[in-house]
């Protein structure tokens, strides 16, 4: 997944770059958080990033004759936590890029978007709704599966929107010439049928061992003050869903079929409504565009609103584990 | 030391006959195990770093590779682009012969392993793309190669020091340097000790990665706390300034002129 330099233009490098020094800053912000509590924190993000270095050098033989190798990214987050694996990932891909020459210099960015943001992030993330269910194992098979399948379509995509953004006049691509209908496929293709399993694979076994042997050195970040910013940003939410009133028109592709019609008629496309949509089914909802009989919208919108987030939280409640 | 009787080993001893059977899957930690072998001898330096006397400072060197890198993509310019192979070219003049032989090998692997991947392309947009791809390719390993080999570690990290790099990365950069051998070492004596004790048909061979590498975080954080300790220890206030850096003189700009050169160029030549 290390994507080499001249395969992405120096566009896609400069704005991904540019993207990852933010995450970078809150990263380095969250880990002297971390440090306050825990001292060896930061000795341990450099061991963490050697070790990730030896996660990646470590091959398995797949059907095929062929070996592929984990990144370790949702495993590293599981057990020092994310931010931290964000800061040991990259570290390890800089030191791989300047030194053993795996990856770009010019697409170091890239690489650390893609192997040190997306991948543990998503894969924790999974993990931890595993562990809120109390199904730690499934969280850490999912988790480490789809994190590395996203990072390997955001790879996919990086590499194939280059035909589209950098070519010539006559439109010879300049850097990665393949576009993204082979690029997609070809990294979740190797991915999703191999590369994911091999992933799963190792972070569940090394997991199962860490947590076996020394369950206390796995990250917990068990505490409730997220929860109650969880709460404040929902009730904001809700009171800003009457934001999308201001704007005049009917949102792309929610028109009635009047609506519709006049659309077509505008942009020259014919004048006839598709005949399955004029005799489709058509259901009517309780409160119709979230409108309720002798309430203003805006009322309406917020009242939909706080109806939504108690169904949901609802949900996941009666979803829970009884805790003992 | 002259051998005398005392010295002598006896003969079964010097016998390195081994008569253990190998393991259908021993394949599986032999090939690893040298692998970590290899990194372990790769990192053993300084014997695989050439150092070039006419060389600038950590950071004018970094900046150069950055710019040359950065070089090589915007341009396409083929007159252009054999000037950045002149200059190479002559750069590689003050290795070794054994430093270049060892760069010349790395280069054409690396290449092949490049065009490989983009001659497929051929039938997508033609010959032209794939010339240009391959020739550029190739060009920023060669410069990064290059780097590679006539910088020793501690050069780079003194490199991204002069380049304002945080202090956090750069000690994080430094203790995963130190901690890639010891781990390695680790993992290199479980992975020799498994292959040796493996005698009979294992079924399920893959359950062992979990202690192998469980067994090697565990240690990561024992590692970190000892770690730690000696750091406090020695007055660590969380500033890292084990590293000098020098001020960049007459020799660094004479390094960085061909890369400026070339960057005029690249500017003010437009056809």
């Amino acid at each position: 997944m290390h994507i080499p330099d001249n395969y992405l233009s120096p566009v896609t490098c400069g704005t991904l770059f540019a993207a990852v020094t933010p995450i970078w800053t809150i990263a380095v912000i969250k880990v002297k958080k971390q440090i306050k509590k825990h001292h060896e924190t930061l000795p341990m993000i450099g061991i963490a990033s050697s070790l990730a270095f030896l996660i990646m050098m470590f091959n398995l033989p797949i059907p095929g004759g062929t070996t592929a190798h984990a990144v370790g990214g949702t495993l590293l987050s599981i057990l020092i936590g994310p931010w931290a694996t964000c800061l040991a990932i990259t570290v390890t891909l800089l030191l791989q890029a300047f030194l053993f020459g795996d990856g770009g210099i010019l697409s170091f960015g890239v690489n650390v978007m893609n192997m040190a943001v997306i991948m543990p992030f998503v894969g924790y993330w999974i993990y931890k709704i595993g562990k809120k269910f109390k199904h730690e194992k499934l969280g850490v098979i999912l988790g480490s599966y789809i994190g590395i399948n996203s990072a390997a379509l955001l790879a996919g995509i990086e590499l194939g929107i280059q035909p589209l953004i950098a070519h010539t006049n006559n439109g010879s691509p300049l850097y990665c010439p393949y576009g993204l209908n082979i690029t997609v496929p070809a990294m979740l293709l190797a991915h999703l049928l191999v590369a994911g399993w091999v992933e799963v694979i190792f972070t569940l076994l090394v997991f199962k061992f860490v947590n076996k042997v020394s369950p206390t050195k796995i990250y917990d970040n068990s505490n409730n003050a997220n929860n109650i910013h969880w709460i404040y940003l929902l009730i904001g939410l809700a009171l800003i869903s009457p934001l999308g009133l201001i704007a005049k028109n009917t949102a792309f592709g929610e028109w009635n079929n009047q609506e519709l019609q006049h659309m077509l008629i505008k942009q020259h496309l014919g004048s006839q409504v598709p005949e399955g949509m004029l005799n489709g089914f058509h259901f009517k909802a309780l409160f119709s565009d979230y409108t309720i009989n002798g309430l203003p919208i805006s009322i309406g919108y917020i009242l939909s609103a706080i109806t939504a987030i108690l169904v949901f939280l609802l949900l996941v409640r009666g979803l829970k584990h009884e805790t003992k | 030391m002259k051998p005398n009787k005392l010295n002598d080993l006896p003969d079964w001893i010097k016998n390195s006959n081994y008569n253990y059977k190998v393991n259908y899957r021993k394949s599986l930690w032999k090939n690893n195990r040298m692998h970590i072998k290899n990194l372990l001898s790769s990192l053993a330096q300084p014997k695989g770093v050439s150092y070039v006397h006419r060389r600038g400072s950590p950071g004018v060197n970094l900046i150069q590779l950055l710019i040359s890198v950065l070089l090589i993509v915007l341009i396409h310019n083929i007159t252009l682009l054999w000037i950045i192979y002149i200059l190479l070219l002559f750069k590689l003049l003050f290795l070794n012969p054994q430093q270049l032989r060892k760069f010349i090998k790395s280069w054409i692997i690396g290449s092949i392993i490049a065009s490989l991947l983009i001659i497929p392309s051929y039938w997508l947009t033609g010959i032209s793309t794939v010339l240009y791809f391959t020739i550029k390719t190739s060009l920023i390993l060669a410069n990064a190669q290059y780097y590679r080999i006539t910088t020793p570690f501690q050069e780079l990290l003194t490199g991204l020091k002069a380049l304002h790099f945080p202090d956090m990365f750069i000690m994080i950069i430094a203790i995963s340097l130190t901690y890639i051998r010891m781990l390695g070492q680790n993992l290199f004596l479980n992975l020799e000790a498994l292959e040796l004790r493996t005698v009979s048909k294992n079924k399920h061979p893959y359950k062992l990665i979990g202690a192998i590498f469980g067994a090697l975080y565990l240690k990561s954080c024992d590692y970190a706390i000892e770690l730690y300790a000696a750091m406090e220890a020695r007055g660590f206030n969380g500033h890292y300034k084990s590293i000098k850096v020098k001020n960049n003189n007459f020799k660094d700009f004479v390094t960085l002129s061909p890369a400026i050169i070339v960057l005029l160029l690249f500017v003010l030549w437009r056809k």
